[in-house]
């Protein structure tokens, strides 16, 4: 087993997750051999591409999708395998203990029901609060997130609110019962930037607020490196990556954390030097290369085959704690983004 | 506003590009407001309220801005593939609203689009090399062998190879899909092209391809581009000249370097603010200018200078008096009462 730095047992250990599905084209790896930590109060951000297998490892955990199966695997939650849990015990822990934070929440959200009776309903149904009592406690919330004249707006349907106000009902509904663990998935990634910095600074100061931790999903580097306290990088359902904020983008150590941070375009950089992309496409799911899935696209492939062959395992990278799924991570020592970037334009 | 056509030539960033090619003056593009049982005009939104602009030929010019500001409609509007309210569009001289139906096609040759998701574009039942060879035909005449040849020629351009010419859409990559979109838009040897948020639906490690590809594409062929795109790091990376949109008017234009170096509309800093930059230590150190709220209704735009109601130096003369754009600096121009630079907004 890997061994995670760790003083505080964590809240939340995942450990060898294995989520897939069957289809008629073959079995889809989703999530397919993550183990990671969260730990009380920190924001944990994962990152990876689409069909890196992040939203379905989320919705694993959460205990929501009802056609995944789960191959092998813990999650472990407060010492409990959530796995394991009945979906009675199961559906008192989500909501109460993990909320989660969708994308759009115009499908989150129930159209026909008022979005403070939304609210309230969590109250309700994890602490026993009367109709009149949860009532106040959603204008609380609202209140909480930032939506001027709350009480008038709890009496409001979701079509009525505008995009970074329907962000923010659903981030009052999931803080409603304090829950210990805040699953966001890409939750300003459908917002406009400058709506974007409002939600975001809403969260983080709910997040201090209530004292819970984050599990941040994106795409967006630019938010993780705000808002991160450690962050996982996640490709083809594998973690490539895990380690603090800084290790992360000024020590990467996997091939395809540096191809994602070598490619992007850079506000204040230069306008004549090409950009880096990593060749080929993200792989499929259902095909997964054999031995480590980045393979194809890497350019630190070793000579002797083994890329190729045998699935790296994570190992310590630069520090207790910053892990890295690579067999090549001894000759890395000493490449950085910049040295990615300078052999991809030829500088 | 017409003042703002004439281009003050000078040293800086574009001025060794070519003579304008595109001249749009006053646009205004009017959208009826339906409601009621019987679908009755009940009022009118102003997408577009008034927009000036120029592209010269070889130069890059970008319109940013949030959902809603009319950048997309401005886009469509200079290619006449929806006619304005008001306003003329003149492409090398032509006023595209007076020719027939005959010459418009003809001139049609000359100014193409490449749209956010070209699967949605692409004929699922045609092959790639149909899909690009039906201009061909439709336009010259051109003859099976000869379509073949320029498809083989055009697949090339965009770093496609030869056979992929009997593929179907499906069988692509979301970015060789857009090198499809992009190959198409090339094959009748435009001057000019809209680019509608050519990356934003991509993996961020396949947008850096596509990026460099467009990049290399103006060098090589003279091409002029109108870059329609909401994330600013891709933008300033493309751009020779920028026009920030807020509400269907712009506030702010003017070459790309001064533009991001010392913007001087608040709504220009407030969005340059909100860009995450994917660095954690300057993420962290960056003073912030978030915005409250969200952009008003363009149905009912506020009076006097449309930005008011957001900005943190809204005073009475604000509400009164709209601004116009004033010349502040070599073909920068601010429509703003109060504008001030800010030296270094990732600062």
């Amino acid at each position: 087993m890997i061994e995670f730095a760790a003083s505080a047992p964590p809240l939340l250990s995942v450990r060898d997750l294995r989520a897939y599905f069957d289809t008629n084209d073959g079995v889809v790896r989703a999530v397919d051999g993550v183990s990671f930590d969260v730990r009380r109060g920190e924001v944990f951000a994962v990152v990876g591409e689409s069909g890196s297998g992040k939203s379905v490892m989320a919705t694993t955990i959460m205990g929501l999708p009802r056609t995944v199966r789960i191959a092998s695997g813990e999650v472990r939650w407060k010492g409990r395998d959530l796995l394991q849990l009945p979906e009675s015990e199961h559906r008192r822990i989500r909501g109460k203990e993990i909320a989660m934070i969708f994308q759009d929440p115009l499908t989150a959200l129930n159209p026909v029901h008022q979005v403070g009776r939304q609210i309230g309903e969590m109250a309700r149904i994890h602490e026993g609060l009367s109709r009149k009592a949860a009532g106040r406690r959603a204008i609380e919330m609202l209140d909480l997130v930032g939506i001027p004249e709350a009480a008038k707006r709890a009496r409001m349907y979701p079509h009525e609110f505008s995009g970074g106000m329907r962000q923010r009902a659903m981030i009052a509904m999931a803080i409603t019962c304090r829950p210990d663990l805040l699953i966001a998935d890409e939750p300003t990634t459908a917002l406009d930037v400058t709506v974007q910095a409002q939600v975001l600074e809403v969260l983080m100061r709910i997040k201090d607020e209530i004292d819970s931790a984050i599990m941040l999903i994106t795409h967006d580097l630019g938010v993780v490196a705000g808002l991160a306290d450690r962050v996982m990088v996640m490709y083809a359902g594998r973690t490539v990556e895990v380690g603090t904020a800084p290790e992360l983008f000024y020590r990467a150590r996997h091939p395809y954390t540096l191809g994602l941070l070598a490619s992007l375009a850079r506000l204040g950089a230069r306008r004549d030097e090409p950009l880096v992309p990593i060749p080929g496409a993200p792989a499929s799911s259902i095909e997964v290369p054999p031995g480590c899935a980045f393979n194809p696209r890497c350019s630190f492939v070793s000579s002797d085959g083994r890329c190729a062959q045998t699935r790296p395992e994570l190992r310590e990278a630069t520090a207790p704690g910053h892990l890295a799924a690579c067999h090549e991570l001894e000759a890395l020592d000493g490449v950085s983004v910049e040295s990615v970037r300078r052999a991809g334009t030829g500088r | 506003m017409s003042d703002g056509l004439i281009e003050v030539r000078g040293s800086g960033p574009g001025a060794e590009l070519g003579p304008p090619l595109l001249v749009a003056t006053d646009l205004v593009k009017d959208f009826p407001l339906r409601g009621g049982v019987f679908g009755r005009t009940t009022g009118r939104i102003s997408a577009v309220a008034g927009v000036s602009l120029t592209v010269r030929r070889g130069e890059t010019l970008s319109l940013v801005g949030e959902s809603g500001c009319g950048k997309s409609t401005t886009g469509r509007l200079l290619l006449n593939l929806i006619r304005p309210t008001a306003g003329t569009v003149r492409f090398d001289g032509l006023d595209l609203a007076t020719l027939s139906g005959k010459e418009l096609t003809h001139a049609r040759r000359r100014f193409q689009i490449v749209f956010q998701d070209p699967y949605a574009t692409l004929n699922p039942r045609m092959t790639i090399g149909a899909t690009l060879g039906e201009p061909l035909r439709v336009h010259f005449g051109w003859k099976a062998a000869r379509r073949a040849e320029r498809v083989r020629q055009l697949l090339d351009t965009v770093g496609l190879a030869p056979q992929y010419a009997n593929r179907f859409p499906h069988e692509f990559s979301g970015g060789q899909r857009q090198r499809v979109g992009i190959a198409r838009a090339l094959a009748l040897e435009p001057e000019l092209i809209v680019l509608d948020e050519p990356v934003s639906a991509l993996d961020v490690s396949i947008q850096a391809g596509i990026i460099n590809l467009l990049q290399r594409l103006q060098d090589e062929l003279g091409l002029a581009y109108v870059l329609i795109a909401h994330d600013l790091s891709v933008v300033q990376h493309l751009s020779h000249r920028v026009a920030v949109m807020y509400l269907g008017k712009v506030v702010e234009t003017g070459p790309a370097e001064a533009l991001f170096s010392s913007p001087a509309h608040p709504y220009t800093q407030a969005l340059l603010s909100a860009v995450p930059v994917p660095d954690p230590e300057i993420q962290r150190d960056r003073r912030r200018l978030v915005l409250s709220g969200e952009p008003p209704s363009p149905a009912d735009p506020p009076s006097g200078c449309r930005f008011r109601t957001r900005c943190w130096k809204a005073e009475a003369r604000c509400t009164e008096l709209e601004p116009e754009l004033v010349e502040r600096g070599i073909g920068h121009r601010v429509a703003c009462h109060f504008p001030h630079v800010v030296v270094d907004p990732l600062g």
